[in-house]
């Protein structure tokens, strides 16, 4: 099975260097060819919403 | 008694019972229990660790209490293990990980705790995938356990060790963490019962996280009975975690029936049917277990939620930046002491940005209350474990997750409680599992409809022969 259309190359490695991975050129080659399910992650989560659809919490209680 | 045969092995229950009227020695179980690990376990690596002199020390201690007539109820002098994220004082706690192979925390959790304090005796640390994802790998440390019912395939994960212990009779139950399955898959594929409770039910308060939002703790072990007891220890408002829920905590064991008349049990077809179709003698299996629900006196009409394909989307969109927010540190400077599978797809979270993280949020408050919305009418919710029985170690696949949707993250994201029973057994002899789902704090009716089909089954009749 083959993976989806990757992200560019440029953004993987940005994104990636930004986060503080230094990665060798065999591993970044591998993120990068299966990025594309990235892209479809985060295209399924971003459908449109109401505006004030808000995001779950996890916090049952006042902080102290 | 002496238990020397794995069908000697008693439930929880069982041992309670034979216990409480001096028939059955904690001391005795315990070296029966340690014995079968010394002879078993290296085939089946469900161990990092096993503490025999604190269990020892542990069941002399329950002894002497019982004899005095000082009983702590039905955990007392019972052998456990905790999965290695749950932190045990003074005894190393690795999360299976090079990261933390010299870890030892000055704390108990808060669950390991409570155990403790129901006079459990504690057996060691068992296998989970590293840090509780990635898995079964061998690049770790330690070797991945191995399912007793085949050693060629997986036991299911990551409280892989649990699922595999007691399946193979070493403890009478266990600690497992679920953030998108990882209590239910090794209790499918290895045969035991294991429950995810509600989100906020058990203190997550000193178990090393993988994913805060979407992490529970809870028990496995052979029978649902068994895991009722276990909860009743270990559920409860905690201070220390800012997720605890404060909610009355019912009586779990006393809630277990034997028939089912009056019971509305939501069948989430599309689940196992349409959005992942599971395998036909998975789809026998659950047919069959319908067909004893009916029998029992429950009421069977299909649930129409949301598809499994947006739940695991979002619930992969929260979890992958959650982890690895917490492990961003590590990662930049030992990326490749991690295990590969780890590693790899913790690394993915980077590429998510922070608006996805939000928006996944936001999605996952929509599909909760489109999924309440959906089973209001019903009492529980049924569908597959797992689309079949465990695949092998040869047939995993790092980037499986993201080719099919999962039938498990769906509970995580909604934070709903679950049980995994096993419904059978495939053609190669493998368990298969189907999945009891409730509302939100509905543990009792969840244990209850489990308990009532094991009773109706013979399925706990069968172990594994090591």
């Amino acid at each position: 099975m083959t993976h989806p259309e990757p992200m560019s190359r440029e953004e993987v490695e940005a994104r990636l260097k930004r986060a503080g991975l230094l990665l060798s050129k065999a591993q970044l080659d591998e993120l990068h060819s299966v990025s594309g399910y990235i892209r479809q992650l985060s295209e399924a989560v971003s459908g449109a919403k109401p505006r004030e659809a808000e995001p779950a919490l996890i916090y049952t209680r006042e902080p102290r | 008694m002496t238990a020397t045969t794995l069908s000697e092995i008693p439930t929880i229950a069982e041992a309670s019972r034979l216990i409480a009227r001096k028939a059955l020695s904690p001391v005795e179980l315990t070296r029966t229990c340690l014995d079968r690990i010394k002879a078993h376990d290296d085939r089946i690596n469900s161990f990092l660790l096993v503490t025999e002199e604190r269990a020892l020390a542990d069941a002399r201690a329950a002894e002497k209490e019982i004899a005095a007539g000082k009983s702590r109820g039905a955990l007392h002098g019972i052998p456990i293990a905790h999965k290695d994220i749950y932190a045990t004082k003074g005894i190393r706690t690795t999360a299976h990980s090079k990261i933390l192979s010299d870890h030892v925390p000055a704390e108990d959790a808060t669950t390991v705790r409570k155990l403790a304090e129901s006079g459990t005796v504690m057996l060691g640390k068992l296998a989970t995938h590293e840090f509780a994802m990635g898995g079964p790998s061998f690049d770790l440390p330690w070797p991945p356990a191995r399912n007793p019912w085949n050693r060629e395939h997986v036991t299911g994960g990551s409280s892989s060790g649990t699922g595999a212990a007691i399946a193979s009779g070493f403890v009478l139950g266990g600690t497992g963490s679920d953030t998108g399955g990882s209590i239910r898959h090794p209790a499918a594929f290895c045969g035991v019962s294991g429950l995810k409770p509600t989100y906020g039910l058990c203190s997550r308060a000193g178990i090393l996280p993988l994913a805060f939002s979407l992490d529970h703790a809870g028990p496995l072990a052979w029978t649902v009975e068994d895991c009722a007891i276990l909860l009743q220890a270990m559920a409860g408002y905690d201070e220390a975690d800012p997720a605890s829920a404060r909610v009355p905590i019912p009586d779990y064991r006393a809630a277990l029936r034997e028939d089912l008349r009056g019971v509305r049990i939501g069948l989430l077809r599309r689940f196992h049917e349409r959005d992942l179709p599971v395998e036909p003698e998975m789809q026998a299996a659950l047919d069959e277990a319908l067909d004893v629900l009916r029998r029992l006196g429950a009421e069977i009409r299909d649930v129409e939620p949301p598809s499994l394909d947006i739940f695991t989307n979002c619930a992969y969109a929260i979890s992958l930046p959650e982890i690895f927010a917490i492990h961003a540190e590590d990662l930049g400077r030992r990326y490749n002491d991690y295990c590969e599978s780890f590693r790899d797809r913790v690394a993915l979270g980077a590429l998510l940005s922070g608006p996805d993280y939000v928006q996944a949020q936001r999605l996952r408050r929509q599909l909760t209350e489109e999924m309440r919305r959906a089973s209001a009418e019903v009492d529980v919710l049924v569908t597959a474990s797992a689309p079949g029985g465990a695949p092998t170690f040869a047939s995993t696949d790092k980037w499986a997750m993201f080719k099919k949707p999962g039938l498990s993250p769906v509970f995580n994201v909604t934070g709903q409680p679950v049980v995994t029973v096993c419904c059978g057994f495939s053609g190669k002899g493998l368990p298969l599992g189907i999945q009891i789902a409730g509302h939100a704090f509905g543990e009792a009716a969840v244990l209850a409809v489990g308990h009532a089909y094991q009773k109706a089954t013979a399925w706990r009749d069968r172990r594994p022969a090591l």
